[in-house]
């Protein structure tokens, strides 16, 4: 099998699963063509009914798989003295030790997490003369992920620069075996598997939640180090850790070599912050945000760190700061 | 109406300039092209994506349909620099995918995956490694390779698309297509896969 034969097999795997694009995406191109020719009316892009929803940070597979932006346990807790000076070490071990303080919950499989955070994110799009200019979305997001998967998640968003009304993102649950998918008037049933948005079974101490980060680090040719750093930014994006296994994670990262201190930031939520991180080889840095003073987890970055593709270096690509997370029984509660 | 332009007979550029003064002639241009660029860009971002991207496409194509080149009488090339540069503006959901396939175990299913059966064919110790290939491609390069190997795109619609030269077009394909080999273990992936099997 050559290159190509592999990338003709991947294309295929990939395909849609029609040979046609769903009948509602000519109708919402026909009518906004009509509209915008009719008038010379010209729609903001996010006016755009969207179908997708946006990546969270460093958007990596829970990204995909929840619709994410991140979110974990805030827990507001006493009194460190100031610490930027801090080693990235330091300031996971602290973060580890309030996460052992956080709410100790019982998840039941018809329940939901509740993630409320605020999630900024840059865009390139293309301008209108056909070069590219760069957007910048700043949502208050509200998501409620169904447990085991099966129930019916929901997510509210709405831009902060606009006083307006909410986003809802219908997240449909997998009930024996399909999916629902009600988008205006069809539904499109699809098979599926219930994907869970939690998962009681994660290792609570720092040597296997290390071994798990690893473990799913192989097959490609970033630096291992690197895919456990993301894996982290995974496992507890938009997600209830219990309080032994969430520690794990912020003392398995501080095992990661290449991990540092970045320096001070100030997280979407206007809250002071330090931020671990970690370069990719890509190009940008994956930052983990902590209080400055507690080191309490508060959110996630991802910074540009070369000039590329209209970037700059230092440009903050995505942003989320985390503002609660918790379970709750339906759609719609927030506590 | 659609129907009073004979879809099948006219080129392109003569739709699209008939689209100039009646917008709906551009449902015409849509069907055309709509399901290619849908799958492409499906392939490349996937299904929460697509329909943004493709919108956003014909949406930009429609904009600028005063703009194209009437002696130019196939579009293609045109669209697909669109749906190009619609796929850069998303370029973080891009690399998501290839990172979330790079690391999707034997069993996953990745979301878009068009059926389990056929995720088989590849099995995961060569389609790992060539997604995360494709996802450390300098973006030109890629752009170029996928245009070719998913968009099934001639040499020479590349270098329309991407309004490059057909020597640039062959260099970043010889480019993307050695650190594809590199990442699969060699000029033969099969034995990849023999030793992981």
């Amino acid at each position: 099998m050559s290159d190509l034969e592999a990338l003709a097999v991947l294309g295929s795997e990939l395909d849609p699963a029609g040979a046609n694009p769903p009948a509602r995406l000519r109708q919402r191109v026909l009518t906004e063509a009509t509209v915008a020719g009719r008038g010379g009316y010209r729609r903001p892009r996010f006016a755009l009914p969207s179908m997708g929803w946006r990546l969270g940070v460093a958007g990596g597979l829970a990204a995909v798989v929840t619709a994410g932006v991140l979110v974990t346990q805030v827990v507001p807790f006493g009194g460190h003295a100031p610490a930027s000076r801090a080693s990235a070490a330091d300031i996971l071990h602290d973060a580890a030790s309030l996460a052992q303080h956080g709410p100790m919950l019982t998840v039941r499989g018809d329940q939901f997490v509740y993630a409320d955070s605020i999630a900024t994110a840059t865009q390139l799009s293309q301008g209108q003369g056909g070069d590219s200019s760069q957007v910048t979305t700043s949502n208050e997001r509200r998501a409620w992920l169904s447990v085991d998967g099966t129930g019916d998640g929901l997510i509210r968003q709405h831009p902060r620069s606009d006083a307006g009304g909410w986003q809802e993102i219908p997240l449909p649950g997998c009930r024996g075996g399909v999916e629902k998918q009600t988008k205006g008037e069809q539904t499109v049933s699809q098979p599926c598997k219930p994907i869970p948005n939690y998962r009681g079974d994660l290792p609570t101490d720092a040597d296997g939640m290390r071994a798990l980060l690893y473990r799913n680090a192989g097959g490609t040719k970033n630096p291992r180090d690197q895919e456990a750093f993301t894996a982290a930014g995974d496992l507890i994006r938009e997600a209830y850790l219990s309080p032994a296994s969430l520690a794990a994670v912020f003392n398995a990262v501080a095992k990661i070599p290449g991990v540092t201190v970045v320096g001070n930031v100030t997280d979407e939520a206007g809250r002071g912050g330090v931020a671990v991180a970690l370069t990719e080889v890509q190009g940008q840095r994956q930052e983990l945000i902590f209080d400055r003073g507690t080191h309490a987890f508060l959110g996630e970055r991802l910074v540009q760190v070369r000039n590329e593709d209209g970037l700059k270096a230092g440009q903050v690509l995505e942003s989320t700061a985390v503002l609660k997370v918790t379970i709750v029984d339906r759609v719609g509660q927030t506590s | 109406m659609v129907t009073t332009v004979a879809a099948g007979s006219s080129c392109d550029a003569a739709i699209i300039e008939a689209s100039w003064r009646d917008t709906e002639q551009f449902a015409v241009l849509y069907d055309r092209y709509a399901a290619q660029l849908y799958r492409y860009a499906h392939r490349r971002i996937g299904p929460e994506f697509a329909e943004d991207v493709v919108a956003d496409t014909f949406l930009a194509a429609f904009r600028r349909r005063r703009e194209y080149d009437l002696a130019r009488p196939d579009a293609r090339p045109w669209l697909f620099g669109i749906v190009t540069k619609e796929i850069a503006g998303r370029r973080r959901a891009e690399q998501a995918r290839y990172r979330m396939l790079s690391r999707a175990g034997v069993d996953d299913t990745v979301d878009g995956m068009a059926d389990r059966v056929a995720i088989a064919v590849t099995a995961q110790a060569v389609r790992a490694p060539l997604a995360g290939a494709l996802g450390r491609l300098a973006r030109g390069d890629r752009d170029v390779l996928l245009l070719i190997a998913w968009g099934d795109l001639s040499y020479e619609e590349v270098a329309e698309t991407l309004q490059i030269k057909l020597g640039t077009v062959r260099s970043r394909l010889h480019r993307a297509r050695r650190q594809i080999k590199e990442a699969l273990g060699g000029s033969d992936p099969t034995t990849v896969l023999g030793e992981n099997s």
